[in-house]
């Protein structure tokens, strides 16, 4: 199963198309207790789970009720303005 | 990103499995000390990124801090147990490479050492046992349980159970004279050793790499983004293409001494076809 980014709000992203992501496969990242989109900057050699375009390839928040071994299991999820993960949810 | 493997000609003496092989000695580097670690008490929505860390000779995952230096520890000053994730990411080789590589993700339960006595009995080793005998007892140090590591690299995810940090509680032959051969070849040599492995050539595996538009970020034909025992690994850039190149080296038959790695390395760059070699060995 992966995970569709139903829409992201991070305009100033290159990978964004009129609120749709364009990327291959993102990668959520964490930092800072929020669930962030670590496609934002530089190269990177780490294989998605997914190469599905606009998929969410990878998630590190393992802690999040969705994620199975790096991988999002939610039916869709929405990226927030700061590239922020809005679906993340912990038990 | 594709993968693809290039297995033609085997090293006669690499592992059965030398991509799991591989995979496992990044892990046991990284737990041991390689990388840059952050800590997240998600439920409290702090987090701690001036933390080093390692395994000590138990193996445990070990972290120190030095709080009241640059920082407070915030939600990590406490007695209590701490439900932490931990991320530790490892970057390029070459700092000319804005790449991550590789980062290790668990999650687990922090534990803060009481007393020197408690630190002491850790057995502590590499970094964490220098800035403790550096710092002294203004070093916090804690203790990370876990059941389950899980590394993300090139070949996509790989999950270990926690008896991977008793492996890289074992120090591993050093790979610094290894680490000076590979960073000190030439980039057209490097590309022509990626090269040879796309071209199966040599063996070795591939990934497809995502460039950005503006491939700027990208310096020369080839960067070394890693070197490992068991395996170099490369960044190799032709116009708007990048592919990551995993080359395996062979290894001796008897135990690796610090040197048989850049016998190795020259050997492989020896058995470059002629036409190949576009740029002088250092
Ligand atoms: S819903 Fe959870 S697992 Fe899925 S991408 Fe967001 S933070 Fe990650």
């Amino acid at each position: 199963m992966t995970t569709a980014v139903r829409s992201c709000a991070a305009t100033s992203c290159s990978f964004n198309n009129n609120a749709d992501c364009n990327a291959l496969a993102i990668t959520i990242a964490g930092a800072e207790s929020q669930a962030s989109c670590g496609t934002f900057v530089q190269l990177d050699a780490r294989r998605p789970v997914t190469s599905d375009a606009g998929r969410v390839g990878a998630c590190h928040r393992l802690e999040c009720s969705y994620n199975s071994d790096l991988m999002c299991t939610a039916e869709g999820i929405e990226v927030t303005d700061t590239a922020t993960c809005a679906t993340y949810t912990v038990a | 990103m594709s993968s693809t493997s290039h297995t033609s000609p085997t090293p006669a003496s690499m592992a059965a499995n030398p991509r799991a092989a591989h995979a496992r000695s990044v892990t046991g580097r990284i737990l041991a000390g390689e990388g840059a670690i952050e800590l997240t008490a998600y439920r409290a929505g702090e987090t701690l990124s001036s933390a080093v860390h390692g395994v000590s000779r138990s193996g445990q995952l070990v972290v120190a801090d030095i709080p009241n230096l640059f920082h407070s520890l915030g939600g990590f000053h406490t007695a209590d147990d701490i439900e932490v994730r931990a991320d530790i990411v490892k970057d390029s080789a070459d700092h000319r490479l804005a790449l991550r590589l590789a980062s290790l993700h668990l999650l687990g339960t922090l534990r803060w050492c009481r007393d020197t006595e408690e630190v002491g009995a850790l057995g502590l080793q590499g970094q964490l046992a220098d800035l403790v005998q550096d710092v002294g007892p203004r070093v916090r140090v804690g203790v990370i349980s876990t059941e389950r590591i899980l590394l993300h690299d090139c070949s996509g995810v790989t999950a270990y159970d926690a008896a991977i940090l008793a492996d890289a509680a074992t120090a591993a032959p050093s790979t610094d004279a290894l680490h000076d051969a590979v960073m000190s070849t030439a980039a057209e040599t490097l590309a022509d050793v990626a090269d040879a492995v796309l071209d199966d050539i040599l063996p070795g595996w591939t990934e497809r790499l995502d460039l950005p538009e503006d491939t700027s970020v990208v310096a020369d034909p080839a960067h070394c983004v890693d070197v490992d025992r068991h395996c170099v690994t490369l960044a190799r850039f032709t116009g708007d293409q990048g592919w990551v190149v995993q080359v395996p080296l062979p290894s001796p038959a008897h135990a690796p001494s610090a040197q048989d790695g850049v016998i190795a390395w020259r050997h492989l760059l020896d058995s470059l076809p002629a036409r190949r070699i576009t740029a002088p060995r250092p």
